[in-house]
């Protein structure tokens, strides 16, 4: 096998092995249902922010983090247990190079990432379609923002997921690897690292903005890509009486998103290149 | 042709403290094309550790290896589209049935899927072909891993302990699938721990202890050298058994089925017959006995009992 056709192969193995495997539909059907009753309530009350485009902002917001923790979480069960079963060894020893073997699970983070990134999208967006009064619209359904707060959503999701990935080829057990990536983005990343460096680097916290789970937050607002999103939230929040947030721009942390993906992914294919299967 | 070929090859697995484990010491071997090759030795001998490097999923720590004369990693991976092995327990996907998990190994090896009925009928599992590999019992788990070496018709099968842990009719199945193999003129490294199977099996053994290789050859060389002589006589035995002990250049005598056992080195039966007749005793019965591959191989790795011992 060479060049694109083992590209090829790989991917359609993997995505066998994932479509066959019912903890994958559970974990999908899962995420689905929890997206369902999430936009269901507005929905059935017929809300006002309930239609295209205005549907976006409920799209691309803070409670993308939900898909970013599944898909991850998913990710960990199709890798971490191929070395449960030794079916990691017996690939390589079947005729896989173990690079083939890696690059071939590698396919799986943008496999599972659109997968429930498309649930993530595709359920409101529906609902959406239905309530919307297509001559009433106003201003583009499908602005190009749309596709650029998808894109945000998927570097956030790369690189989390690169961190379970790795987690999970070098512990190469389900639980600790996901143990270890919750005490990750949960304790330490969220609590620990922010607290320690407050307390004894106070001039140097700008950088904890740009850690993995940290660094995905800015580019799941939609706000952060479209100008008229944004000016509907500042709106809505002076109205409140509250100071909105500043417009951010989110490139520098695209650009670390990928950085992370790229670093991540890097360290666990050095590490399981060296080790013994 | 030269299948395989290792030079000093060698495995030290790396501890935090001190020295770490040397699995395989050095080891050199070959095996060419055609031959049924016994790969033996007691258990932590570094037989799975050897053929885990001959497959690529161990990084070896010294020497070198060939198999097909490649050696460069480029090479190897080519080399190894030319094998089927299967290493130690059998290693499926548990939700995957048995023509599924066949179906990933022949993607793999870029073979056409439709060598897996074919295989599945050799290993005797085309009616349960459905069957999920985790619902598959030992035996069906061997045959389905026996299976999944043969896609592709591989040229070299390697086989690490397949008949472990199936009864006496499923080694016999295991037997007769690997011979009908090697008489399609495959070659077949076969690592196993009975002996009784490798000696019906195979056309040469080399037989490892500690890492270090300590006897290579075919397993007419390695069982007619030791030849036994088996002596009987009327009246007491154990008067014959320390007789015959005191024979020259015989080992440790033993009592088997009314005779006694024991290997008399280069000497012949005629001098023996003189050495007993000459103390009054007079032979019923003397004949010399080719000894088994499973004593040679006890005697060989030492067993601490010695040669009485061995059943």
């Amino acid at each position: 096998m060479k060049g694109a056709r083992v590209f090829g192969v790989l991917l359609r193995n993997e995505w066998f092995k994932a479509r066959k495997r019912v903890a994958f539909w559970i974990a999908l059907g899962f995420y689905a249902f929890f997206t369902l009753m999430n936009h269901g309530q507005p929905f059935l009350e017929r809300s006002d922010g309930f239609r295209l485009p205005d549907i976006w902002t409920a799209v691309f917001g803070d409670e993308s983090t939900m898909v970013v923790i599944f898909a991850a979480l998913t990710l960990v069960l199709l890798s971490a247990t191929e070395f449960g079963w030794r079916t990691a060894r017996q690939n390589v020893i079947d005729g896989l190079s173990k690079s083939q073997w890696f690059w071939g699970k590698s396919l799986l983070l943008p496999v599972v990432g659109l997968a429930f990134i498309g649930v993530h999208v595709a359920i409101p967006t529906l609902l959406a379609l239905i309530r919307t009064d297509f001559a009433a619209a106003e201003g583009p359904l499908l602005p190009l923002s749309v596709f650029q707060a998808a894109g945000g959503l998927g570097l956030a999701f790369l690189s989390v997921a690169a961190l379970a990935f790795l987690l999970s080829l070098v512990i190469r057990k389900t639980g600790a690897a996901l143990a270890v990536w919750f005490l990750w983005i949960g304790p330490i990343e969220s609590g620990m690292l922010p607290a320690l460096v407050g307390r004894f680097l106070p001039d140097h916290t700008g950088w904890l903005e740009y850690l993995p789970f940290t660094n995905g937050f800015p580019l799941l607002e939609f706000r952060n890509y479209d100008a008229p999103a944004y000016e509907r939230y500042a709106a809505a929040v002076e109205a409140a009486g509250r100071t909105p947030s500043p417009p951010l721009d989110p490139a520098w942390h695209l650009v670390a998103a990928a950085a992370w993906t790229a670093l991540l992914v890097g360290i666990a294919y050095i590490s399981f290149r060296r080790r013994d299967l | 042709m030269t299948i395989i070929e290792t030079e000093g090859l060698s495995k030290r697995y790396t501890a935090l403290r001190g020295a770490g484990t040397l699995a395989v010491d050095e080891l050199s071997v070959q095996v060419e094309a055609g031959q049924v090759y016994g790969f033996l030795g007691p258990n932590g001998s570094g037989k799975t550790t050897t053929i885990g490097m001959l497959l690529g999923i161990i990084n070896p720590t010294g020497g070198s290896f060939r198999l097909f004369g490649g050696e460069t990693p480029a090479e190897l991976h080519a080399a190894r589209q030319r094998i089927g092995a299967t290493l130690e327990y059998p290693n499926f996907y548990p939700y995957l049935s048995c023509r599924d998990n066949l179906r990933v190994v022949a993607r793999v090896k870029g073979s056409d899927e439709a060598d897996i009925a074919e295989v599945l009928e050799i290993v005797g599992l085309a009616s349960r072909r459905k069957t999920k590999f985790k619902a598959c019992s030992l035996g069906m788990k061997q045959r389905l891993a026996l299976a999944a070496t043969m896609i592709g018709d591989p040229e070299l099968i390697i086989l690490d302990e397949p008949a472990n842990g199936l009864d006496p009719a499923g080694q016999r199945e295991i037997r007769d699938i690997i011979r009908e193999l090697a008489s399609r003129g495959k070659t077949i490294f076969l690592s196993s721990h009975m002996l009784h199977e490798v000696e019906r099996t195979c056309t040469h053994v080399a037989i490892i202890e500690t890492g270090r290789l300590v006897r290579e050859g075919s397993v007419d060389e390695l069982t007619s050298a030791r030849t036994v002589a088996a002596v009987g006589a009327d009246g007491d035995i154990e008067t014959l058994r320390q007789a015959v002990s005191e024979f020259e250049g015989a080992g440790q005598a033993r009592v088997e089925g009314g005779r006694v056992l024991v290997q008399i080195g280069g000497a012949g039966l005629s001098e023996l017959n003189r050495f007993l007749a000459r103390r009054g005793i007079y032979v019923s019965h003397l004949s010399l006995e080719r000894q088994s591959l499973e004593d040679a191989f006890m005697e060989i790795t030492g067993t601490p009992e010695g040669f009485g011992e061995i059943q």
